[in-house]
Parts: C-alpha cells; sequence; structure tokens
C-alpha cells in the first residue's frame, strides 16, 4: 500500500481516467433505475483504483460505462484528455483500445467455437502474410506471459480450468496494449487458491507493464491487496474514497464500518481467551440495500444507519475532504470518527 | 426408492434401522464414507474414505475448494445424493442409528426433524407457487400432530425469532416477493421448525450480500445459543468457518487433508494444502508482496493422483506421496494425512 503522500501525487499528477459527475440511468418515468447516480473520481497512470460494494450499487454499471459497453446519461469521461460520452463511432474505436475489460465468468465470455490463437487474436486486425506473422508471434508472446504455454492455442475454452480461462482473458485484455484495464471481478468465481495466482499474474503484469486498474468486487480483502486507492459505493454513488489505508485502517463513512466489520477474517486461537470466535465486535446493519428505483431521500445509508439524524432525510451529503486524500459522503465525517471505529456505536440486528 | 438406496439394500443389507456392533458415541459419526459417482469417464471417486464425528451442540466446519468432496459429504449424510451418485461403502451413525441402513420412511422422519439442512441457494430450494408461511407449516405439519392455528402461530414465532420485520405480514408472502437474506431466513426458520439436534449447512451465505451474510451468521450463532443443536457447516471460506466452527476438516481430493481444533490449525497449519489455502486469503498482505498461491489446478475428479491428492501441487512432493499417507494424530491431537508428518 502507498502513503497518504504518495496517493495524493498519483492523483494530482495528469491522471489517465477522469470522470466528472457520471450518471447511467436505465427506463424512464418511475421506473427509471439510479445505476450510477454522479460519480467524479481519477486513476493515474499505473495506478489501481478499487470499487467495493454490495449489488446493486453500481460497481459494474460504472465500469461498463466507462469501457463504453453501457453509454452515460451525462457526465464527462475523460480518458487520456479525450471525453468518450461524447465520441461515436469510427473516433470513438480508435480511442476504445487503450481501455480493456476483464470479466467474471471467463466461461461464458469467451468464443467456445474459437482456438485459444484466435480469441486471443481477435483484437487485432492483420492484413497480409507479414502482418497476420507479426499477429501470430505477439499471440504467442502474450500467451506466455500470462503463465500458459504456446501449445494451448490450438485448443478450445472447454478444454481450460476456470484458472486457465481468466488467463486466456487477461491475455486477451493485454493483446491491445491498454493503458487502463477494468476487471470486473475478475477473481470472483475462481478457487482461493487459483485466485491468488490470479492476483500475482495481475500484480506482475501492471509492475512490468504499467498500466492501470480499476479493480471491481465485492470482496474487501482482495481489493485491500490489490488497490492504491479505493472507493466505496453503494445505490450509485461513491460515499467514500481514500487510500487502502484510510479506507481500510480509518474508516469515516459509517456504511464502510458496516462493511468492513461484516467481512469476516480469519481468526486462531491467538486471539484473547482462547476462542476462534468473535475476535472484533460486529456492527450487523438493520435490512437490505433499497432498491435504485427509488432511493431514501438525502443520504442514501440512512435507513439502515445506527447515527441518521434528521438532518440525513433532509440533506444529501457531498463526498467532501475530510483528511487530504480522504473523502467521505456524511454529514458527521470529520465530527465523530477520527481512528478505528470497529467498535459499534451501537449494534442494530 | 433412489439409486443409492437401492444399492444399500443389496442382499446382505441388515433390516433397516438395525445395529450392527457397537454405535459409536456422540452425535453423528461417519465412518470410512466413500461415494462414488458414474460419469462418461469412468468412476469419479467423490468421497474417498472420510470418518469424523460431531458432539450433541458441537460446531464442526468442513472447508474445501470446489470438487473437495464437502457437498457430497453433505448429501450423503442427508441421504440426498444424485442418482448417478452411490455409498460405495462406510457407515453415518446419528444417535446409535446407522443411517445408510435406513428406508426411505424412517430417512423422511429423520430428515428435517432431527436433521435439518440449509442450502446454499434458497430460490430454488423453495417452491415459487407456495406462500412461504405455508412452506414453514408443512415443514411442522410432516413431523408433528399440530392443529392449523397451532401451526400458523408457530410459523409467525419462527419467523420472529429469524429477525423477520412484521413477521405475520411476511408469512403471506411469495418467495420472489422476498430479498435474498430474508429467503435464506425462511429456509433456516424451516430447518428449525421441528427443532432439529443437527443443523447442516452448505454455504449458507455465499449467494448474499456482505452486510447480509453477516446478519445471517450471527442469526446462526444465536439460534446455535438458544437452541444447543450441532451444526456442520461446510463452505470455501476459511475466514467465515473460522468464526463460526470450534473443530475443521480440511478437505481436498475427496479426502481429509487435516482435522482439528479450528484456532490451532488456523495458526499453525501442517499440511502443507491448508497452510497454501490460508496463505490464499490476501488479508493483511501489503500491495505488491506475492500472495502464496498453490500452483496448478484441482485436478480432474477422474483423474485424481493414486496417491495423496495433492501430491501434483504440493511444494514438499517427495517419492512417498504416491502411496496414499495414512492418518496420524498428531501431540496436539489433530489429525492429518501427510508424509511429512510421519516418522
Amino acid at each position: 500500500m502507498k502513503t497518504d503522500e504518495n496517493a495524493r501525487t498519483a492523483a494530482d499528477g495528469a491522471p489517465l481516467l477522469e470522470l466528472d459527475d457520471v450518471r447511467t440511468y436505465f427506463g424512464h418515468g418511475s421506473r427509471r433505475v439510479h445505476a450510477v447516480d454522479g460519480v467524479s473520481v481519477t486513476v493515474g497512470p499505473g495506478e489501481t483504483l478499487g470499487l467495493v460494494g454490495e449489488s446493486g450499487c453500481g460497481k459494474t454499471t460504472l465500469g461498463r460505462t466507462i469501457m463504453q459497453l453501457e453509454r452515460a446519461t451525462s457526465g464527462r469521461i475523460l480518458f487520456e484528455g479525450q471525453d468518450l460520452a461524447k465520441l461515436r463511432g469510427s473516433r470513438l474505436d480508435r480511442v476504445r483500445p487503450g481501455i480493456q475489460m476483464v470479466f467474471q465468468d471467463p466461461r461464458g465470455s469467451l468464443d467456445p467455437q474459437m482456438r485459444v490463437a484466435e480469441i486471443v487474436g481477435e483484437g487485432v486486425r492483420a492484413v497480409g502474410r507479414p502482418a497476420r506473422k507479426a499477429r501470430a508471434d505477439r499471440v504467442a508472446e502474450i500467451i506466455e506471459r500470462v503463465g500458459l504455454s504456446t501449445e494451448y492455442l490450438s485448443r478450445y475454452p472447454h478444454e481450460f480450468s476456470g484458472g486457465q480461462l481468466q488467463r486466456i482473458g487477461i491475455a486477451r485484455a493485454l493483446i491491445r496494449s491498454p493503458r487502463l484495464v477494468i476487471a470486473d471481478e475478475a477473481v470472483s468465481a475462481l478457487d482461493v487458491s487459483v485466485q491468488s495466482q490470479i492476483l500475482n499474474l495481475l500484480t506482475g503484469l501492471q509492475q512490468d507493464l504499467g498500466v492501470s486498474y480499476i479493480f471491481i468486487s465485492h470482496n474487501l480483502s482482495v481489493v485491500e491487496y490489490m488497490s492504491d486507492r479505493v472507493g466505496v459505493m453503494y445505490l450509485g454513488k461513491i460515499v467514500e474514497l481514500g487510500t487502502a489505508a484510510d479506507i481500510y485502517n480509518r474508516p469515516l463513512m459509517p456504511y464502510t464500518q458496516a462493511l468492513l466489520s461484516a467481512t469476516p477474517e480469519v481468526a486462531d486461537d491467538r486471539a484473547q481467551n482462547g476462542s476462534a470466535q468473535g475476535r472484533r465486535e460486529r456492527i450487523v446493519l438493520r435490512g437490505d440495500v433499497p432498491s435504485p428505483v427509488n432511493p431514501p431521500s438525502g443520504c442514501r445509508f440512512r435507513t439502515r444507519c445506527w447515527m441518521a439524524q434528521d438532518i440525513c432525510a433532509a440533506e444529501a451529503p457531498e463526498l467532501r475532504e475530510v483528511e487530504p486524500g480522504h473523502w467521505s459522503a456524511c454529514h458527521f465525517s470529520g465530527q465523530h470518527a477520527q481512528g478505528h471505529t470497529n467498535e459499534p456505536a451501537e449494534a442494530l440486528s | 426408492m433412489t439409486h443409492a438406496d437401492r444399492r444399500l439394500s443389496a442382499p446382505g443389507a441388515q433390516a433397516p434401522g438395525a445395529v450392527v456392533g457397537a454405535p459409536p458415541g456422540g452425535l453423528l459419526s461417519v465412518e470410512d464414507l466413500r461415494v462414488h459417482f458414474t460419469t462418461k469417464r469412468g468412476v469419479v471417486r467423490a468421497v474417498d474414505g472420510i470418518s469424523f464425528d460431531i458432539q450433541p451442540g458441537g460446531r464442526l466446519g468442513i472447508v474445501g475448494e470446489s470438487g473437495s468432496g464437502k457437498t457430497i459429504t453433505a448429501m450423503s449424510i442427508m441421504r440426498l445424493l444424485d442418482p448417478d451418485g452411490m455409498v460405495a461403502g462406510g457407515s453415518i451413525w446419528f444417535r446409535g442409528r446407522d443411517l445408510m441402513r435406513l428406508g426411505e420412511k424412517e430417512l423422511r422422519a429423520v430428515r428435517g426433524n432431527d436433521i435439518g439442512l440449509i442450502p446454499q441457494d434458497p430460490m430454488t430450494t423453495l417452491n415459487p407457487l407456495v406462500r412461504v408461511g405455508q412452506q414453514i407449516s408443512e415443514a411442522l405439519h410432516a413431523h408433528q400432530r399440530i392443529g392449523r392455528a397451532a401451526a400458523s402461530a408457530r410459523v409467525v414465532e419462527l419467523l420472529r425469532q429469524m429477525g423477520m420485520p412484521d413477521p405475520e405480514a411476511q408469512a403471506g408472502a411469495y418467495p420472489h416477493q422476498l430479498s435474498g437474506g430474508m429467503r435464506q431466513r425462511v429456509l433456516i426458520a424451516m430447518a428449525l421448525a421441528n427443532e432439529p439436534e443437527l443443523l447442516v449447512l452448505d454455504e449458507p451465505t455465499t449467494a448474499l450480500d456482505a452486510t447480509v451474510q453477516a446478519q445471517i451468521l450471527s442469526l446462526i450463532r444465536d439460534v446455535q445459543d438458544r437452541t444447543g443443536s450441532a451444526i456442520l457447516l461446510i463452505s470455501h471460506d476459511v475466514a467465515i468457518i473460522s468464526q463460526m466452527c470450534t473443530d475443521v476438516i480440511v478437505m481436498y481430493g475427496g479426502r481429509i487433508m487435516e482435522r482439528g481444533a479450528t484456532g490451532q490449525i488456523m495458526r499453525d497449519p501442517k499440511h502443507p494444502y491448508t497452510a497454501g489455502l490460508i496463505g490464499s486469503v490476501p488479508t493483511g498482505t501489503r500491495k505488491g508482496t506475492p500472495l502464496t498461491a498453490i500452483p496448478g489446478t484441482v485436478p480432474d475428479p477422474s483423474a485424481m493422483p493414486a496417491g495423496c491428492p495433492f501430491a501434483t501441487r504440493c511444494d514438499h512432493v517427495m517419492d512417498r506421496c504416491a502411496t496414499a499417507p495414512p492418518y496420524s494424530t498428531l501431540p496436539d491431537g489433530r489429525k492429518i494425512a501427510c508424509w511429512l508428518h510421519e516418522d
């Protein structure tokens, strides 16, 4: 993890990607889903921005909006200075290879009828024999870089395990030399022992190639490990943003505190009184995430928050910089919490 | 009668429920259980000779990755294997009776009454056309003589205990009208309806969001404290097992690799597979520092190595590993199957 100082520099330099008040809505009228509702964040070159949150928080839609698989309803998506939200047709196509995506389900995202060489090389146009030869060399080079043998190039997806397929998915993303890779739950479907292989691969690729990642996952410990900075999302908004150390050691927003305390850690018998259980008190939230069709007024977390006051229903809290580089969208951030608040103010059930 | 039942009532089998030899102590005792599946590629030994027991009120976890045989073990205890699976050997004693020798009728009296099952996916387990309250009261009527009004009152009481807001109204809801967390509460209520002595939970929170998972785990703890029923918790998540269970079994390739007190094993895993599994959890690892990764992938179940199933991925592999290691007991009481710990 980088220090606050480093993270600020990463964010202060010219960003690779800058999102400015991005909104992505689906549907119309009273059934309109506010999937992404005013997100502003930057990603620096070589930086990993983690996005965490539960289902329906908009993290996947945000990734797809950056990738232009969904078009933003409003806002600006500046990638290397160009606003992707404004580009259309061939002008968009020219910019697009710079951003690639790795999906959760490699089995579903790779064409079962294509050989590995075709899957990986598909994105590269090659006209004429020398170009095809160059492409084949590049495919072989990439497939070895992701830890697979070139013998696999003539095989079909069904011959591979989930971890191997994810390596193929990563190779396909890398062949066009992207500056930004969006990994959406890229290791969630994998067994734990294979998951760490893929995380090590992604880390090594970033160190070698200087690529930036947006690492989207519901798994908090994986996001902490992978990210320089982390954005916590709830119902379409980023509710807390900071370095991984800020978010995990000094969470400001009550939702982040609850989410962290809900994540079980491996407990062993070194804990007090020899019990393997209950090493840390839990904040157990009431209820489920409300529907993004009709989100609560004011602060969207207030319906489940143990600190909610009248002001929380009346006014939506802005995401504001509570301490250098550490942003929180809570009316009470900065007043109450400096320091780790994993002791619940009041346990709810 | 399922395929497995037919195999089990083959000639030579005792009368259903007959006690052969002295039944082992404890609530549940699994002895040398072997489950085989017939597939196109040959016979798969999904569970290959595992033994363990649970005391009344005990909390045992089984942790393992896909293909480890953990779910098959749970389903064998419930005698709910798919038709192409068959118990090829071993016995499952529950309160002195061998479940493998019970007929379907006697089994039905055990399932849902003495042993409750909480499955992973509430949506495919609940009947989408029947109100949830009705489904819970069916579980009650199946095992007790209880009047309609008493059953409805009990349903509402159960839902209230599960922390469902407005239980009277929720009892009238259809499954699709409830969230994933609420559906899982309904299934727990159903499993608890007849106050079973053993609850088998198969990945009970895997389909749920983190904050909802925390609610359900806390509910399971409360239920266990209140009713004193034993739990057998199956999970791929080492952290959940470490928080919920006092004892743990680590499975790989249909076998038990290591078994013992959870706290001990989490602090000081002795089997290379257990060590790799715990080391794969990134919590507390600095960004940029490589994680402990177990090389390779889980072998195809139809082509498991002959000796130790983990041999193909193990850093400590030696010639002896071509022969399956025996179970030995370490001085601290844990059981382990690894040649590294054989003197």
